[in-house]
């Protein structure tokens, strides 16, 4: 095994669980939080497949302007007061 | 081997951010007629890190109400992002300590995540306060995100790659790219105002409005953190600034002293891009949030749409 496939798992598994915190998380900050992290991580994945152009692309869409939108939504209804819990 | 290098950079990255709040804080006391820190160092050139110790002594408060695994998170995270972008800036030579493909985007990208965990921590606190300044963080950078990329597109589009080594060696070999999209940098110029909360765009954190915003109920060490961040977010659009549209690190060069000359032309121009920034934040008053969103999408917008279509055309001719 090489490193690179032993990286794949281990981001593949990180992926899975932030995944699994955007749809598990009661607190809708942290929801976009993971999401923003769950982005990052496919960029990761992107860079070790060698596909650095989509790596980036990944990482500045998804990553930077999809949670911004989120949170505004968020932040625009006062903190998300009536959605936690 | 990389790791050592990495570890010096970053130290010298906080003691070189340390230094542009210096010349800030200078800069802003002599435009209004006052000496400004005075007393630690030569001309108070430490009270920056004096500043910084001071706050990671003091006691920290979390209020009761406030998402406290997040509130401890933010920071650290913040710092670890904004060190990881400095590490693609070319300083010694004509590439970074990182260099890959396409990193210009991943240094925006840094640059915007940044502001996601800004505007997290407002909305984990329980303050109403927070939560203002929090929603304005969102809407001022849906407005000032949109000309900083066009304006970054029109360096990419001259040097003709989103590489940050291959635009600084076009411009060691040609010209500076400012001499062709002048809008674009001012257009960056104000960009990076208001990506630093500095005075006209100081609408988040505004202390006579909403005092303090984002940062209201956030204390000693995080507060010392999260201004260092705010410190080295400075130099990081500086330094941007400079590697896009002043050559980066390129000047005359004496042969064989290529490292030290490169440092050194990078650091003057630097500091005068931080010295002009600052004079900015001097001299006018804060926008009001919907002045200042006209101000992105009705002024500055055109002009850097208009500096990217010019270079269009200039390039479609075969001109650049």
């Amino acid at each position: 095994m090489t490193w690179e496939e032993i990286a794949q798992i281990i981001i593949s598994i990180f992926i899975i669980l932030s995944a699994l915190a955007v749809a598990e998380t009661k607190k809708v900050v942290r929801m976009a939080l993971a999401f923003c992290v769950m982005s990052i991580l496919i960029a990761a994945m992107f860079l070790i497949l060698s596909a650095p152009y989509a790596a980036t692309f990944q990482l500045a869409i998804y990553a930077g302007f999809i949670p911004i939108i989120i949170l505004v939504a968020i932040a625009l209804m006062r903190g998300g007061e009536g959605i936690e819990d | 081997m990389i790791t050592v290098y990495v570890i010096i950079a970053s130290i010298l990255f906080l003691l070189l951010s340390m230094l542009l709040e210096w010349v800030d804080r200078k800069v802003y006391a002599h435009v209004q007629h006052r000496v400004g820190p005075f007393v630690t160092g030569y001309h108070g050139i430490l009270q920056p890190l004096a500043d910084f110790l001071k706050l990671m002594n003091k006691e920290e408060v979390i209020v009761e109400g406030s998402d406290e695994f997040l509130l401890h998170a933010m920071p650290i995270l913040s710092l670890s992002l904004v060190l990881f972008a400095l590490l693609f800036i070319p300083i010694t030579s004509i590439e970074g300590i990182l260099s890959l493909r396409g990193d210009l985007i991943i240094i925006l990208a840094v640059s915007v995540i940044i502001h996601v965990l800004y505007i997290v921590t407002g909305l984990s606190q329980p303050s109403f306060f927070a939560s203002v300044g929090a929603a304005r963080w969102g809407q001022l950078l849906v407005s000032f995100e949109v000309p900083l990329l066009l304006s970054v597109a029109s360096a990419a589009l001259v040097a003709n790659s989103i590489t940050l080594s291959d635009i600084v060696s076009f411009q060691i070999s040609n010209f500076p790219i400012g001499f062709f999209a002048p809008l674009s940098l001012l257009a960056t110029l104000f960009s990076s105002l208001a990506k630093l909360e500095k005075t006209p765009f100081s609408i988040p954190d505004a202390e006579t409005e909403i005092a303090g915003g984002w940062l209201v109920e956030i204390s000693g060490r995080r507060l010392a953190i999260f201004r260092i961040v705010t410190d080295a977010k400075y130099l990081l659009l500086s330094s941007l600034v400079v590697t896009l549209f002043l050559g980066g690190p390129s000047g005359p060069v004496l042969p064989g002293l290529e490292p030290i000359m490169y440092t050194l032309w990078f650091l003057i121009k630097l500091i005068i891009v931080a010295m002009i920034l600052s004079y900015i934040r001097g001299i006018v008053a804060r926008y009001r949030i919907d002045q200042a969103i006209r101000l992105f999408w009705f002024r500055i917008t055109p002009l850097a749409a208009l500096n990217l279509v010019v270079l269009i055309v200039l390039s479609t001719i075969g001109v650049i």
